[in-house]
């Protein structure tokens, strides 16, 4: 029905997860806390191993699930997102729910700059006056906070603020997730990732509380908020968090890894910037069913969430006006793997040698655009490399398109042919080998010039690739030595071709008014006629040639 | 003609079969190329992770869902 991109797609989940999914997830927290009277660290215990268990559970037997629970990227998003979770818990416990998730936006901001320090992802004029119009909200919102712990009110929020964002960079980076998203686009293995992810983060989070609760017992007057043994068999608790489990935090998270994956963490933290409208939105809707009371908020702090909801608006509205800045779709900064750094930097300073340094060209053999090249050539600190994935594509790219042909000529090369000798072997039960060497081409570098000489050798790679255009290898070996396998060509049907190739070579060549010839000796050997060794096959014709230039 | 390349890549594994396949053990046994042989491990290793995975994943949700429930008949 809706032809979107992936882009559009990517944008349309954060806004779903955002407007929607957290916009309920709030209310349903506060449906729970103040009617349900659940707890709230258990509350999201429970939801999180249900929501762990449907995704499991979607997600069926597959790839990448030994993957998951080994990746270092799973235990860091699951204790990023507990420890972010105690810090909102704190910080709410000063101020209210409405301010600290204002001030908790100043993630926007650190999103922008991380995304730039540490990716290379340069920001727009539209991210930078959005981001600027968040924080002066965010501000606004800080010089309303009235407590006596302002100091601790300011560190909680910027801490939060911090986790929240590397919550969301970690779900953008999670290596299995991305696996799943782009080499098998499996929307089956993408939910089976995110469920043993939850998985982890709902039984650390468990044992946590379950160690709390224990020490709590010990204590001879609990400490208040901090969860006991009782409240483990809390029904409200119990079940209010498996449903909001299974419903929301489970489409929440899929949503969440999916769209930072596509359109990068720090626009994701930006939709977050909506949270407040939805929360209010959401708040306003439920109140007559839910029977919370709908939250009190100041003019100063309704100024204040209309200035970072303006702010994330702008952001958001205006990526189809941005120029789209390509590179961290394939670049990016390398922190642990040098090697990969090297072998980017060799990569492209091979690629443009061989092409004499037409950027156009590179462009071509290896499948990537031309601004990705430049920004790896002005690379002047060297710490940039292929991701994972572009270095896999473009590795293979310059072995066939470059490392493997003759840059003159645009032929095979010796190691080419070599290689696609033996595959040949596999194909066909016979191949025979023309071995060329060009007569009287010394004497036109010697006359004309070695411009002259490669104008030769490019217009008789040319022919000879007119001659035998479509299963036989034409190879340029080296110098001005060239072969020709004919692909199921016994030696008969061979010989009977070297009068063509011979005088297709000996037609005259027309050089800046100059009329320039040249001839062939041809060597010829067949296997398995000749030889049942494909090693010695190149051997043998090239002896044939040599009898046949001492013949003439 | 069949050549040596067709044969390779006629090798008759199927991923997803594979996981769908509850008698692995037995497809291993009877495995002589050793490509599959390797593929078919990695099928029962992922298999086995998936199953330990959500055996204690259910086992959680089960605990917490009885204590609601004894909690709810207490009440």
């Amino acid at each position: 029905m809706f032809n979107l991109t992936l882009q559009q797609k990517g944008w349309l989940q954060a806004f779903i997860a955002i407007l929607v999914f957290l916009g309920i997830n709030q209310v349903m927290g506060r449906f729970a806390s103040s009617v349900l009277e659940v707890h709230p660290i258990i509350y999201s215990c429970v939801a999180f191993n249900s929501c762990a268990l449907v995704l499991i559970l979607n997600g069926g037997r597959g790839s990448l699930a030994k993957e998951t629970m080994r990746s270092i990227d799973t235990w860091l998003y699951g204790i990023v997102l507990m420890f972010s979770y105690i810090i909102g818990m704190l910080l709410f416990s000063y101020i209210s729910a409405t301010q600290g998730t204002l001030l908790q936006k100043v993630s926007v901001l650190l999103g922008l700059i991380a995304s730039w320090i540490f990716f290379a992802r340069k920001p727009d004029i539209f991210q930078v006056i959005g981001t600027a119009i968040i924080t002066v909200g965010v501000i606004i919102v800080s010089i309303g906070v009235e407590s006596e712990n302002k100091g601790i009110i300011y560190l909680l929020a910027l801490l939060y603020g911090i986790f929240q964002l590397v919550r969301i960079f970690t779900a953008e980076l999670h290596r299995p997730h991305a696996k799943a998203a782009k080499s098998k686009n499996d929307p089956k293995a993408k939910s089976r990732v995110i469920g043993f992810v939850m998985f982890i983060v709902s039984t650390m989070f468990l044992l946590l509380t379950f160690m709390i609760a224990l020490a709590q017992e010990l204590q001879a007057t609990p400490i208040k908020n901090l969860p006991t043994l009782s409240d483990f068999s809390h029904p409200g608790t119990i079940f209010a968090g498996f449903i909001t489990g299974i419903l929301i935090v489970a489409p929440s998270r899929l949503l969440e890894f999916s769209s930072t994956n596509i359109i990068k963490a720090e626009n994701f933290t930006t939709v977050t910037a909506l949270s407040f409208i939805a929360t209010v939105f959401w708040e306003n809707i439920s109140a007559p069913f839910t029977g919370i009371d709908v939250t009190d908020i100041s003019n100063l702090d309704l100024f204040a969430g209309g200035l970072i909801t303006a702010g994330g608006l702008l952001i958001a509205l205006t990526r189809k006006l941005a120029k789209k800045d390509i590179t961290a779709e394939y670049l990016q900064i390398e922190t642990q793997n040098f090697e990969h750094i090297d072998d980017t930097r060799n990569i492209i300073a091979n690629s443009l040698e061989h092409f004499k340094h037409d950027i156009k060209k590179v462009s071509t053999a290896l499948d990537i655009p031309t601004d990705i090249i430049k920004s790896i050539i002005n690379d002047k600190n060297k710490n940039l490399s292929f991701k994972e994935y572009t270095l896999k594509k473009v590795s293979r790219n310059y072995r066939i398109n470059i490392a493997q042909k003759d840059s003159l000529t645009g032929l095979l090369n010796r190691s080419g042919f070599l290689t696609k000798l033996r595959a040949a072997a596999n194909e066909e039960d016979t191949l025979s080998l023309m071995y060329l060497d060009l007569n009287k081409f010394k004497p036109v570098n010697d006359t004309y010039g070695h411009k002259a000489g490669d104008f030769v050798l490019e217009l008789i790679g040319k022919r000879l690739k007119e001659l035998f255009p479509n299963k036989s290898l034409v190879t340029r070996l080296g110098g001005d030595e060239f072969c020709i396998l004919l692909i199921g060509y016994d030696k008969k049907q061979a010989a009977s071709k070297l009068d063509i190739v011979n005088n297709k070579i000996e037609e005259p060549i027309s050089y800046q008014d100059n009329i320039i010839s040249v001839g062939t000796s041809i060597g010829l050997a067949s296997f398995p006629e000749d030889t049942n060794s494909l090693e010695d096959l190149l051997s043998l014709a090239d002896k044939s040639m040599y009898i046949k230039k001492d013949e003439r | 003609m069949s050549s040596n390349i067709d044969r390779r890549k006629d090798s008759g594994f199927n991923e997803y079969k594979a996981y769908k396949s509850f008698n692995i053990k037995e497809q291993i046994k009877k495995e002589r190329r050793s490509d599959n042989l390797e593929k078919l491990i990695e099928v029962q290793q992922q298999k086995k992770v998936y199953y330990i995975t959500l055996g204690l994943c259910l086992s959680l949700n089960i605990i917490l869902l009885s204590l609601g429930f004894i909690g709810l008949g207490g009440n």
